[in-house]
């Protein structure tokens, strides 16, 4: 179902996921299963998502236009959007017509997310670990997927943020920075982007009420980084020269 | 020769304050009424305008004064209220309020002593309770009793709740108002020459006022050394002066305004609430500026004048308002060098009166914003109401008020907009409860609460299914049928008042130019008159229409269970409240819920502006909810909506808390679609907004991250063809907090004073009383108050 959107969070935020003030839709759904994860709710579509017709969210967002203030406009983010990226295309292409500036936020795991690539205005990807074989007994993911998929943003020239959950027991260590801005590094000089920007965000437990909630465990234990950790990999992308941002 | 120093008048400010604070009792109004009564023979020949001066007179003439070794000027206001006001409280219920229906209830507010024996009051208050006056609205009350028991609609007579315009006697002096007085004398017919006898008697009390107060200061000077001999001998020289001469310094001017404002209240005692200062910034600038008054010393002066309006250990005279900054016709900023002043006096004091409102602009300077971060981000400090000018000069110009009078827009009470000087628009004058109407509509006239039949109402009894398919045809007729009742009834109540005409105040409310009282009710004394009609329920009522829609769509076979739901409180049918409560609502930004409200909004402002005043003058439609949003609720019954019986309504024109469930930026996105160009009485409008969603980290970025996020969007918005929002307070803070605040009031406010907003005005949280205080932690809802 291709002209069919379902999401199962909306609201507005200020600059966090992308410029100005934003309208956020959270789509249901997500292809991998990160035990950190802050909105266990999302991560299946169920009989609670919303279902908009692309008619219908488009028109919501157009009715929202006031609020958009400082170049804001519309994210969507997860769940996974690239799992709708058909409705999604067909929703940004409306959009880009009224001149609405879109946003996604996407772990770039999936193939489907080359089709959002070249036409989002900002696009959001974590990269959570340089560790090929962690990374998918963790979360699921190829590793190689995203690389692809970040390089052909990245090789666009367009605004690229790149987010590292940098979470104890996961990612962490000197080995680990080192391995992160080598390989930004490299998709910086690959792709000769002067747009491609990096995050740290450090491990929190917001959605560890939400688990209760929905009767579900939260078996992620002992995340949260220290003052050192980050420095550490701070440390290691500002040695290579690559552009860290806090938004 | 008394030199002012900055540091150390903010300490007697804040002595005066705490001296203030300490009584806890007063009975300077009983006393003026026992004085107006003891003369009333003496001067019953006179008119009833005449006799109202001569008496007020000889009250003044008796009333004690005295001091404070704290003071810098000479007056206080104690002496005109009394410790009533409910709200703050702590006996006060919502379950035992019955409104200000009682006008000799006041004498249950003064503390029995061997001085104020029991029989004393008690046989005052059986003399009031035979003046025409009181017999007049008592009138009033029992002939619309059955409609205002359960509140569909409460009237009062109005006292207070206007903003006199001194600049003349801070210019001119008194002695030019006589002047004119003495011009009209002599050239004016006969009806109007006693008005004019009675202004020039009321001028001359507050000289007589002035001269007392000289006397005292010269009797402090002569008992005192050095300082305090120079500091009382400067007040003593300066009450010489003012208010009969011009004002010739900032001193003299807050000392000129300060008897004008006593003699203005005590004219009124006991009780008259809501009077407000209007644009004080630029009420004093002049003498700033002519006394080249540097902005620190010019604070404290301004501190001391900000004390002056706190009366007693709870501050009992409410919702004084006073506004800064604005602009004019043309769209400049009118923000001056005392606008920053008087900011800094009411940072640096935090008290709960004065309400500071702050005019703002498309051309509001950044400066201002930054200055007023340090208000909205300090936990416990006072916040100001936001008005949008741009959208004032619209909406009042639409209303009829000349474009040249707009600059001079204030704020009297809460939030509605008069002109200073110029405008009696009687504002609290009448209440209209939508909820209750519509409990009413579906049950043939009949409350839920309570069983009772309430009236006969316009429309015929038919089948559930019938009643629920033309509701809102029904509402709207009976909504028609209540307001004419109501009207009649707000009338009444404005004819009663007239028994007590005001001289005094008539002469800054545009007396001296047209010859007669403010009360009159056949000819009209200022230039513009209305009765305001504080409009409350259009959220829940819209919401209730969208439900009953749902229902009639999806399960029209429900439409007698509806009925008998709303009838059992949905005790026993909690499905079919759920059902109810899926129907979407207003504050998300849905087209259905919103246009409901934006419909409801107009007609009923339609059918409210089309009412006349005693005077022939349009009634005007208020969307604000003092608090009363919780009174008056608690006398409504479910709704359609799924709101039970007895709960709060919503709050001026938002949503019902907990309805806004997608945050502050749909619920911002809904507000803009009401229809502001016909709420020329005004409305209410809160966010609660949560500290965290600011995180820059100066208070002065801070004030523009808030300019950015909250206020431009909301009042400046370039998208927004409409007439723009005009008004806004907010309470930056969580439930969570004020949860803290309550459980440990000694580590959160040490001081004992946590400022906080409730409707238009601001209180300490902790005088509160706890109905109250509950209320404003509901509706801090995360739902709706989340910015993220």
């Amino acid at each position: 179902m291709s002209d069919i959107i379902y999401t199962f969070q909306k609201g507005f935020n200020y600059s966090q996921d992308g410029p100005g003030n934003r309208l956020v839709y959270h789509l249901s759904g997500c292809n991998m299963f990160c035990p950190w994860c802050s909105n266990p709710e999302g991560l299946k579509r169920t009989e609670n998502s919303q279902r908009y017709s692309i008619e219908e969210i488009y028109n919501e967002i157009i009715s929202c236009k006031m609020m958009f203030f400082e170049n804001g406009g519309v994210t969507l983010t997860g769940g996974e959007v690239s799992l709708q990226a058909d409705a999604v295309l067909k929703l940004f292409e409306k959009l880009k017509k009224e001149n609405i500036s879109t946003c996604i936020e996407t772990n770039a795991s999936l193939k489907e997310t080359e089709k959002l690539i070249p036409i989002v205005d900002y696009m959001i990807a974590d990269f959570k670990s340089p560790d090929k074989e962690l990374l998918k007994s963790v979360t699921g993911a190829d590793i190689e997927i995203i690389k692809e998929n970040l390089l052909k943003r990245a090789s666009l020239n367009k605004y690229l943020l790149i987010r590292i959950p940098l979470i104890n027991n996961f990612n962490t260590g000197k080995e680990n920075a080192e391995a992160f801005a080598e390989y930004f590094k490299e998709l910086t000089e690959k792709s000769k982007s002067e747009n491609i920007f990096i995050e740290i965000l450090t491990y929190h437990e917001f959605g560890k009420g939400k688990y209760e909630k929905a009767n579900l465990e939260y078996k992620f234990k002992d995340g949260f980084v220290t003052p050192i950790q980050v420095q550490i990999l701070k440390d290691e992308l500002l040695k290579n020269n690559l552009k860290i941002i806090k938004t | 020769m008394y030199e002012f120093n900055a540091t150390k008048l903010t300490e007697m400010a804040n002595e005066l304050f705490k001296e203030e604070r300490a009584i806890d009792h007063l009975e300077g109004w009983f006393i003026i009424k026992e004085t107006e009564n003891k003369y009333e023979e003496e001067y019953k020949n006179y008119s009833p305008m005449k006799k109202a001066a001569l008496k007020f007179k000889e009250a003044v003439r008796v009333l004690p004064l005295s001091i404070s070794d704290n003071a810098i000027f000479a007056g206080t206001q104690r002496d005109a209220f009394a410790r009533s006001y409910a709200l703050i409280n702590p006996s006060f219920r919502v379950e035992t309020f019955a409104g200000y229906c009682d006008p000799t209830a006041v004498y249950d507010d003064i503390t029995v002593t061997e001085e104020f024996t029991k029989e004393r009051i008690e046989t005052l208050r059986e003399i009031d309770k035979n003046t025409p006056y009181v017999k007049a609205l008592t009138e009033v009350y029992s002939f619309c009793e059955n409609l205002t028991g359960e509140v569909a609609f409460f009237i009062e007579q109005v006292t207070g709740h206007l903003i006199p315009d001194m600049r003349a006697v801070l210019k001119y002096g008194v002695k030019k108002l006589i002047a004119d007085i003495d011009e009209k004398l002599s050239s004016c017919n006969s009806d109007k020459k006693e008005n004019y006898e009675a202004m020039k008697i009321s001028l001359e009390t507050v000289l007589l006022l002035a001269e007392r107060y000289k006397k005292l200061a010269e009797e402090k000077a002569e008992n005192s050394d050095d300082e305090k001999k120079a500091q009382f001998s400067l007040m003593a020289e300066t009450l010489g002066r003012v208010p009969f001469e011009p004002a010739d310094s900032l001193y003299e001017a807050i000392q000129s305004y300060i008897l004008m404002w006593q003699t203005m209240c005590l004219e009124q005692a006991p009780n008259p609430f809501a009077f407000s200062v209007g644009n004080a910034d630029r009420i004093f600038e002049p003498y700033r500026k002519m006394s080249n008054c540097d902005r620190e010393t010019t604070a404290a002066l301004l501190k001391h004048f900000l004390v002056f309006f706190n009366v007693g250990d709870r501050s009992w005279a409410i919702s004084q308002n006073l506004i800064v900054s604005g602009r004019d016709k043309n769209g400049n900023d009118l923000t001056n060098d005392t606008t920053y002043a008087l900011l800094d006096a009411y940072y640096d004091m935090n008290l709960p009166q004065p309400i500071l409102s702050v005019k703002l602009h498309k051309n509001t300077p950044d400066k201002l914003y930054e200055e007023l971060g340090r208000f909205l981000f300090t936990p416990g400090c006072l916040t100001p109401s936001l008005f949008n000018d741009d959208s004032l000069y619209e909406v009042l110009s639409k209303s009829g008020v000349d474009i040249d009078d707009i600059e001079d827009t204030s704020i009297a009470g809460c939030q509605e907009p008069l002109i200073m000087g110029k405008d009696n628009g009687n504002t609290t004058n009448s209440w209209f409860n939508l909820g209750k109407i519509l409990e009413l509509t579906l049950n043939d006239g009949v409350s839920t609460v309570t069983g009772k039949k309430i009236t006969d109402l316009p429309c015929e009894k038919t089948d559930a299914l019938t009643l629920l398919k033309t509701v809102r045809e029904r509402f709207y007729k009976n909504a028609e049928y209540f307001c004419d009742e109501m009207v009649k009834a707000a009338n009444g109540a404005s004819r009663a008042i007239s028994h007590l005409p005001v001289p005094f105040l008539s002469t800054v409310m545009g007396g001296i130019e047209t010859g007669y009282d403010v009360r009159d009710i056949h000819n009209q004394g200022t230039k513009y008159n209305g009765s305001g009609c504080l409009i409350h329920g259009t959220s829940v009522v819209a919401d209730s229409f969208v439900a009953i829609d749902k229902l009639l769509n999806e399960r029209p076979e429900d439409a007698e269970r509806l009925l008998n739901a709303l009838r059992n409180n949905f005790e026993g049918d909690e499905d079919l409240r759920e059902f109810l409560l899926s129907a979407p609502k207003f504050g998300n930004n849905n087209e259905t819920a919103d246009n409901e409200a934006v419909e409801i909004t107009n007609r009923i402002a339609d059918i409210v502006r089309a009412e006349k005043n005693y005077l022939g003058n349009n009634f005007r439609p208020d969307f604000s909810t003092p608090s009363t949003h919780l009174l008056y609720g608690y006398w409504v019954g479910a709704l359609p909506c799924g709101r039970k019986s007895r709960d709060m309504l919503n709050y001026g024109v938002d949503p019902l808390y907990g309805e806004a469930q997608n945050g502050l930026g749909f619920r911002t996105l809904s507000l803009m679609k009401l229809p502001f160009h016909k709420m020329c009485g005004g409305y209410a409008s809160h966010f609660g907004i949560d500290p965290k969603y600011f995180t820059a980290d100066t208070y002065e970025e801070k004030g523009l991250e808030f300019k950015n996020k909250v206020m431009k969007p909301l009042f400046f918005n370039e998208l927004n063809k409409a007439v723009a929002p005009f008004y806004l307070y907010v309470n930056v803070t969580t439930a969570e907090i004020l949860r803290k605040v309550l459980a440990e009031p000694k580590k959160y406010a040490p001081s004992g004073v946590y400022i906080m907003r409730i409707h238009g005005t601001f209180v300490n949280f902790l005088d509160l009383s706890p109905a109250i205080q509950q209320d404003i932690i509901t509706r801090l809802d995360p739902q709706s108050t989340t910015i993220c």
